[in-house]
Order: C-alpha cells, then sequence, then structure tokens
C-alpha cells in the first residue's frame, strides 16, 4: 500500500511540476509586468506559445551535427529528472532515495552544459557568447549550492532531499538561525544560473523543448528554495503504512496548498528582483560567487555557534 | 593461490623488462601486442584476485638483484592501483607516437614499485620509473615529434601518477602505522588538505585556461591528482577526529578517483594523439568542427569530457560525490578540527568541480563542435582502426565504473580496510554508495536509469505534437552577409575561440595574482640552474640529471636497508 502510495505520489508529482513550470515563468513574468506598470501577458501564454513552437518543425543551422538536433530534448529530459527528485507536496515519493541534493545540482550543472555544447555546435558568434557567460555564471551557482548542501549536511548528516526537507522547521536550533544567510546563497546561485540568456540559432520544435526546459530550471532552483528553507515543510508521513487512506490525501492537499503559496510567494520575490536594481550588475559575475560564498561562510558560522551553545 | 598470483606478476615484470630488451629487435606492432597482452593479462589477475577478497600473500625474489634481496608483496593496495595501472599502460602501447623500449620499462618500473614489500625494492622501482618517464618526457626533437607537451606524454604521465600517489597512500597511512586513532592532531590533515586544494583549484583553473589539449590534460590530471590528496588528507582528519566512516568514504574516494581518472587520462590521451595525427595540431584555435569528420574520437571525447567534468552519472561525479560526502561527515567527529578541514576539502571539490566542468565543456565545444577554424582542421582523417578501437574499448570499460561506483569501492575494500583500519559498512551497496548502513545515497545506475526513461517519455510526447525532420539553412549571424568564396568554412573570428570562451574565468585568475606572483619569483631561478647544469654538461641532456637522481635514490635505498 505504502509502496503503490509513494509511486502514485511521484508520478502527481511528475505531472504537477511539469504543468507548472511554464505557468510558474508565466507568473513570473506576468507580476514583473504589472510592477513596472504594463498590463502584461496572461499566466498561460508560455505554455501556449510551447504549443504553437512545437507545431513546426526546425530550422537548423549549416553544419550543425547530431548534437545540436537532440541537446533540447536530452536537456529537458535531464531537467525533468531533476525536477522530479525535488519534492513539491509531499516528501514520500517512489524516487526520494534517489532525491540526493548533489546529484540535483550535478543534474542542473548536466543541463547546463548540454545547452552551451548545443549553443557552441551553431559555430556561431551569439551561440559562443552565450555559452561562455552560461557556463561561466553556472561554474559559480554550482559551488554555491554545493556548499549550501554542505552546511545542511552538517546539520543532518545526509544530503537528501526527503530528510533535508523537513529539517528546518523541526529540531536543529543553530540551522534556523543559519537558513536565511544560507537562503539567500541559494538564490544567489539561482540568480547566476537562470540568468536570461536565449539560445540562439533554435527554432520550432527546438525552442518549445528550450522554452520547457528554461522553465523546469526555474522551478528546479524555486523548489529548492520552498522545500528547504520556506516553512512549514511538506506534510511529514504523508504516506505512511500506519496512516489511513483519507489521512494520506488530506496531507498531500494540504501540501499542494502550502507547495502553490510558496512557489507563488518566490516568483513574487523572482518578479520583484527582476525590477528593482538590487544586487550586484548582472554583466559582473565575481561578486555573485563572493557574495554567496560569504553568505554560506555566515551560515555555517551561525549553525557552528548554535551547535556549541545549544 | 595468491602467492601464484603474485608470482604471476613477478613473472610479467621480468616479461616486460625482456620485452623493453628486445622492442628494438622485433616489429613494433608485435612488441607492443604482446605488451598490451601482458598488461590486460595483469589487469584482469588483479581483479580476479581483488574480487575473491583473498588474504595477501609475500615473496621475496630466488636471486638477489645487486646483492641485495628483492621483497614483493601482494595487498589488496597494490592490487588496486596494479587494476588502475595496467589498462592505461595498454592504452599507451597502443599510441605510436611514444618509443616503445621506454615506455615498457617504465611499465615494468611502476609494477615493480607497486609490488614492492620493501622501501628498498619501491626506490628502484621509483627510480627507474623516474628515469624512464623522464626520458620519456623529453624524446629527441624529430621532424614527426614536435617539441613541448604533447598527448603522448600525457598518455606516459598517466601511467606514472599512480605510482606517484601509491607512494603518498602508502607513506602516511601504511609505513607510520599509529597505535591508535587520535595518536595524531586532526590538523596534521593539512599537510595534505593544502596542496591538494590547491593543486585541484590551480589545476582546474589552468585547465579552463590552458590552450592546447595536451596542455588541458596535464592540467586537469594536476587537479584529478589534487582530488585525490584531499580524499586522503580527509581519510587523514578522519582517523584523528575517529569517525571511521568518514574515513573509508574519503579512503574509497581517493582510491576510486585514482583508478577512474587514470582510466579517463587514457581515454583523452589517446583522443588528444588522434586529434594531433588526423588534424596537425592539438591548438583549440586551430580545429573544430571535428565532429564531423573523426565521430569516433567525438564521442570518446564527449564520454570522457562528461567524466572529467564531473556531471552524474559519470565516473568524476562519484568521486567528487564520495569526498563531499566525507567532508560532511567530518565534523561528526571528536573535537571541532573536522569543521574547518571538512570545510576547505567542501569548498575546494566545490571549486574544482565547477571550473572542471567549465574547462571540458570548452576543450569539446572550442576543439570538436561548430565550424573549422583551419582548412587543416577542416580536412582532418579519423585515426587509425588500432586506436579507434582502443578508445571504445576504454569507454566500454569506463562505463561499469560510471554506472557502479559501489562495485569498485567493494573491489577497495580490502586495501581501505588495509589503510584506514575501518570496513565499508554498509556504504558500497551494488547499486549506489551511502554516506553510512540505511541511509540514502547515489545511485549512479538508477539516475541513468531514469535519464534513459525521461528521454524516451520526452521523445514520445513531443513525436505526435511536432512534424519529424528539420531543415537546414545559413546560421544567421547577427546580421552579417555570407562568407566569401575564399572563407569556405565561414569566417573564423565570427566564432568563439579558447581563450575568448574563458575570458570571464581569467577575471577569477585576477584575484589570485599576487599570491601566484610571490610562487613565480621562484622561475627564473630555478630556470638559471638549469641552464647552468646545461651549460656544464652540454652533452649529457636529460640522461645526466636521470641518473644522479637514480644514484641518489639508490644511495637512499641503502641508507633505508
Amino acid at each position: 500500500m505504502s509502496a503503490l502510495l509513494s509511486g502514485l505520489a511521484q508520478v502527481l508529482h511528475l505531472l504537477l511540476v511539469l504543468a507548472a513550470a511554464p505557468v510558474l515563468v508565466g507568473l513570473v513574468r506576468w507580476l514583473s509586468a504589472r510592477l513596472q506598470g504594463s498590463a502584461g501577458a496572461p499566466v498561460l501564454q508560455p505554455w501556449r506559445d510551447i504549443l504553437r513552437t512545437m507545431q513546426r518543425p526546425p530550422v537548423v543551422g549549416e553544419g550543425t551535427s547530431w548534437l545540436f538536433r537532440a541537446a533540447p530534448a536530452a536537456r529537458l529530459a535531464v531537467l525533468a529528472v531533476a525536477a522530479a527528485l525535488v519534492p513539491s507536496f509531499t516528501a514520500a515519493m517512489a524516487l526520494a532515495p534517489a532525491a540526493d541534493l548533489l546529484a540535483v545540482t550535478g543534474l542542473l550543472a548536466l543541463a547546463r552544459a548540454i545547452a552551451a555544447l548545443a549553443a557552441m555546435d551553431s559555430g556561431s558568434a551569439a551561440g559562443g557568447r552565450i555559452a561562455s557567460m552560461a557556463m561561466s555564471r553556472g561554474s559559480l551557482a554550482m559551488p554555491a549550492l554545493i556548499l549550501v548542501a554542505f552546511v545542511l549536511a552538517l546539520a543532518s548528516g545526509s544530503t537528501n532531499l526527503a530528510i533535508l526537507a523537513g529539517l528546518l522547521h523541526d529540531d536543529a536550533p543553530g540551522l534556523r538561525a543559519a537558513g536565511l544567510p544560507l537562503a539567500l546563497a541559494l538564490l544567489a546561485g539561482a540568480a547566476a544560473d537562470t540568468a536570461p540568456g536565449a539560445a540562439p540559432d533554435v527554432s520550432g520544435r527546438h525552442s518549445a523543448l528550450g522554452e520547457a526546459a528554461d522553465a523546469l530550471r526555474l522551478l528546479v532552483w524555486l523548489g529548492l528554495a520552498a522545500v528547504l528553507f520556506l516553512p512549514p515543510g511538506p506534510p511529514a508521513g504523508a504516506a505512511m503504512a500506519d496512516t489511513a487512506l483519507p489521512e494520506v490525501l488530506g496531507g498531500w492537499l494540504l501540501g499542494l496548498l502550502l507547495w502553490t503559496a510558496k512557489m507563488a510567494l518566490l516568483a513574487a520575490g523572482v518578479a520583484l528582483a527582476s525590477v528593482l536594481p538590487v544586487g550586484p550588475a548582472r554583466r559582473h559575475d565575481g561578486p555573485w560567487l563572493a557574495l554567496a560564498a560569504l553568505l554560506v561562510l555566515l551560515g555555517a558560522l551561525l549553525l557552528f555557534a548554535g551547535q556549541v551553545w545549544a | 593461490m595468491s602467492a601464484l598470483t603474485l608470482a604471476g606478476m613477478a613473472l610479467g615484470v621480468a616479461a616486460l623488462l625482456a620485452l623493453a630488451l628486445a622492442a628494438p629487435l622485433l616489429p613494433r606492432r608485435l612488441a607492443s601486442g604482446a605488451g598490451i597482452a601482458l598488461c590486460g593479462a595483469g589487469a584482469m589477475a588483479a581483479l580476479a584476485w581483488l574480487a575473491a577478497g583473498i588474504p595477501g600473500a609475500r615473496l621475496v625474489l630466488p636471486f638477489p638483484v645487486a646483492g641485495l634481496p628483492v621483497g614483493l608483496v601482494l595487498d589488496g593496495v597494490s592490487a588496486f592501483f596494479l587494476l588502475a595501472v595496467l589498462p592505461i599502460g595498454a592504452a599507451a602501447l597502443v599510441s605510436p607516437a611514444i618509443p616503445l623500449r621506454w615506455l615498457l620499462l617504465l611499465l615494468a618500473a611502476v609494477m615493480l614499485g607497486l609490488l614492492a614489500a620493501d622501501a628498498r625494492t619501491l626506490v628502484l622501482g621509483l627510480a627507474a620509473a623516474a628515469t624512464a618517464a623522464i626520458v620519456l618526457a623529453h624524446p629527441p626533437p624529430t621532424v614527426e615529434v614536435p617539441a613541448g607537451p604533447s598527448p603522448a606524454n600525457v598518455l606516459t604521465t598517466a601511467v606514472l601518477a599512480p605510482l606517484a600517489l601509491y607512494v603518498l597512500v602508502r607513506v602516511p597511512f601504511d609505513l607510520a602505522e599509529p597505535p591508535q586513532a587520535g595518536w595524531w592532531p586532526a590538523w596534521w590533515a593539512l599537510a595534505l588538505l593544502v596542496p591538494g586544494v590547491a593543486a585541484a583549484v590551480l589545476g582546474s583553473l589552468r585547465a579552463a585556461l590552458a590552450l592546447e589539449i595536451a596542455a588541458i590534460l596535464r592540467a586537469a590530471a594536476l587537479a584529478q591528482a589534487g582530488l585525490v590528496t584531499i580524499g586522503l588528507g580527509l581519510a587523514l582528519a578522519a582517523r584523528a577526529v575517529d569517525h571511521g566512516p568518514a574515513g573509508s568514504l574519503a579512503m574509497g574516494g581517493a582510491l576510486f578517483g585514482v583508478l577512474a581518472f587514470g582510466w579517463l587520462q587514457a581515454l583523452l590521451g589517446l583522443a588528444g594523439s588522434a586529434v594531433l595525427h588526423g588534424a596537425g595540431t592539438q591548438h583549440l584555435d586551430r580545429l573544430g568542427g571535428l565532429i564531423h569528420r573523426m565521430p569516433i574520437t567525438t564521442a570518446a571525447v564527449l564520454v570522457g569530457g562528461l567524466m572529467l567534468a564531473a556531471l552524474p552519472p559519470g565516473a568524476g561525479f562519484a568521486a567528487a560525490w564520495m569526498l563531499l560526502q566525507s567532508a560532511m561527515l567530518l565534523p561528526r567527529g571528536d573535537g571541532l578540527d573536522g569543521w574547518a578541514l571538512g570545510a576547505l576539502a567542501a569548498a575546494g571539490v566545490a571549486l574544482a568541480m565547477a571550473l572542471l566542468s567549465l574547462a571540458a565543456v570548452r576543450l569539446i565545444g572550442v576543439g570538436f563542435l561548430g565550424r573549422p577554424r583551419s582548412p587543416r582542421a577542416a580536412a582532418a582523417d579519423e585515426v587509425a582502426p588500432a586506436q579507434r578501437w582502443a578508445m571504445l574499448m576504454l569507454c566500454a570499460a569506463l562505463l561499469p565504473i560510471c554506472l557502479f561506483p559501489g562495485l569498485v569501492l567493494s573491489l577497495a575494500t580490502p586495501a581501505i580496510r588495509l589503510l584506514t583500519g575501518t570496513g565499508v559498512a554498509g556504504q558500497a551497496g551494488a547499486l549506489a554508495v551511502a554516506p553510512g548502513p540505511l541511509l540514502p545515497g547515489y545511485g549512479a545506475a538508477g539516475l541513468a536509469l531514469l535519464l534513459v526513461l525521461a528521454g524516451a517519455l520526452v521523445a514520445l510526447v513531443v513525436r505526435p505534437h511536432s512534424p519529424p525532420g528539420h531543415r537546414a539553412a545559413p546560421a544567421w549571424e547577427g546580421g552579417q552577409g555570407p562568407a566569401p568564396a575564399w572563407l569556405p568554412f565561414g569566417d573564423p573570428a565570427t566564432q568563439v575561440g579558447a581563450s575568448g570562451f574563458s575570458q570571464p574565468v581569467d577575471h577569477l585568475r585576477g584575484a589570485l595574482q599576487p599570491g601566484l606572483a610571490r610562487l613565480r619569483r621562484w622561475r627564473p631561478r630555478l630556470e638559471r640552474w638549469v641552464a647552468a647544469w646545461r651549460r656544464a654538461f652540454p652533452s649529457l641532456g636529460w640522461v645526466a640529471p636521470a641518473a644522479v637522481l637514480l644514484a641518489l635514490l639508490l644511495a637512499l635505498a641503502a641508507g633505508l636497508w
């Protein structure tokens, strides 16, 4: 029964994130348009774009190889796996044993590498420039996320997301204080990784797959922030063996509401950050890394102090 | 059984030596084939011995060498390192650019060093290996072998590196066996961690900035040796703070790294040789578009790059994962030292992973994708079948390493138990590696299966909603017109180059500049000494320093004895 429920939860979760990712992007765009005083496209516009461009055959540059043509689907598949691993409405899913924060970091890096290779295969000036920017920004996002995982694992002894999900809200007095700088470091990494840079020379189906992958990437980063740092965590034990079915379903529903609220809040934060001139200028990447490193250090120190004086 | 395997290994060393002596008389193909067969048999024997899990054996040669008895030993550590090094040797033997005689001598010396039971034999092996390596690194310049680092150097370095790391493993962990845990303060581990972090970060930074394939691979090898050293430092610290699981995971990560990184360097070294041979250059700014002309080599580089970049489900990621988990467990031991040491190691590993992934993408993207940057690259030829097969076989050998790191870890279990005193209880599963029993970990095979399933799902969903096929058209060049007829593959200047790609990272080097400048102040002094030596002995070249080194090491051996 419990195995069946966790499998069901996994499938529902996957469907949820695949459906929600373009909506999330649409929400961010709509909010930032509203904040700048314009009407903004409807929230479902990214979904419409994806479905429309999907129906056109792609035009590829002359001289591109099989890698360029395979990359959009491969990148979407990698990010779909990453999104399937980050919990949403419940942490008790079938793939929970594989949901390692470091593995998710690696999958994000893999998707970034695939995108950069495809951009370089196009052989155009814009492709090379975008690949270079994406890789150097991404190589700042990756250590930030790994170090966040390091500090969280100091408290929990594991980097598994199902274990980390409820951690910040249950016990670990030092971690609650460390949470804010760590969350900011995570967001600095997210800002570095999801910085806008449209893939050049893609069209039709490839463009649709790329849009969907970009949306999933944003959802993975915000989902990590939501599950790790925004209280309360997903209702624990929603699929335990001794819980009755109605209670499990009630827990899922509550978790779904919580997750939706948290993602909407984070989307509002992203929209606000894209409008306000906060943080270092986007052109310079070094300050982002320094900022993230300092925040992680602060988080580790707070955690350390909490453990020593507890 | 163990004694028999050890005797076989000793015979293998003797056979390699004999082959090295006879190499000039034999056809090259015969000699290298025999060497490859010997290496393959040795690797199989080491693998079988490790899989059988039987106790080790010692052997003293019935005849003394230079009046001194020679003792050999086969235990978990030496068998694991033999398993790591012999396939690299076989790959190096395939490459036609390496002088066969010295390579066979190097292999025999490395095997002898790995099998050594006493310091004297170890020093003998080290000295012979160093001599062969010096000769191999400085071949007499000929028309077809240009001066400077070449992919062939990468291969010989990959053969030699495990021996150096073996010494680094043996000396602090085995010879200086402490009476109990906590015998030394944990911060002594800084002696390994600081050089390890420095090598990992600086090596990966240089790999992200270097312009030639061999230089990139050498820098990456430095970074990988740094990662292995970080693992050893973590294991030392874990023993001091008395945290068994952290120590065994760190040592497991280091040993896994020796095997995986060594094979990876062999693969990429072969691919680099293929590029140098097929495209006439290894300078990234003169390559490009090789994926069309050299498909097998490009596939090998893609596999190797995935591993070099520490991306899942590659083996590089598995090694980094083990090191990071060990760094995270370290603060759970006694005392407060583990906090600082773990944070240092984690920061070094994280930064090295990120920079290595940039270096790998740059190597593949600039060198093998896009448009050709020179007429020679546009007319590149795929390499000879023997080397193609060698690359494919190395890829096939790397596949189980990538997918089942737990099995490699269980092959390394005797070595880990010997070196750290703790086993890998519950850490090395068939499908996953985990920080401890009953804890979720990293399952590479499962992740790879998920990726394949997700790819199939994407294809299934997309197929009915999208018309099949694609149309090719000239790439949009930001409004520039088509290239003139005398630029048949477009204007090279409109494509990002090797140094342009890593320009954002170059700024990072600015931050490290003051410290590096201080180190660099020693360089002219060193060069002056070398120049003075060359002036004094103009005809001897590199053989003289090698002989002096050999004499010094032999004297050291006699002293130890």
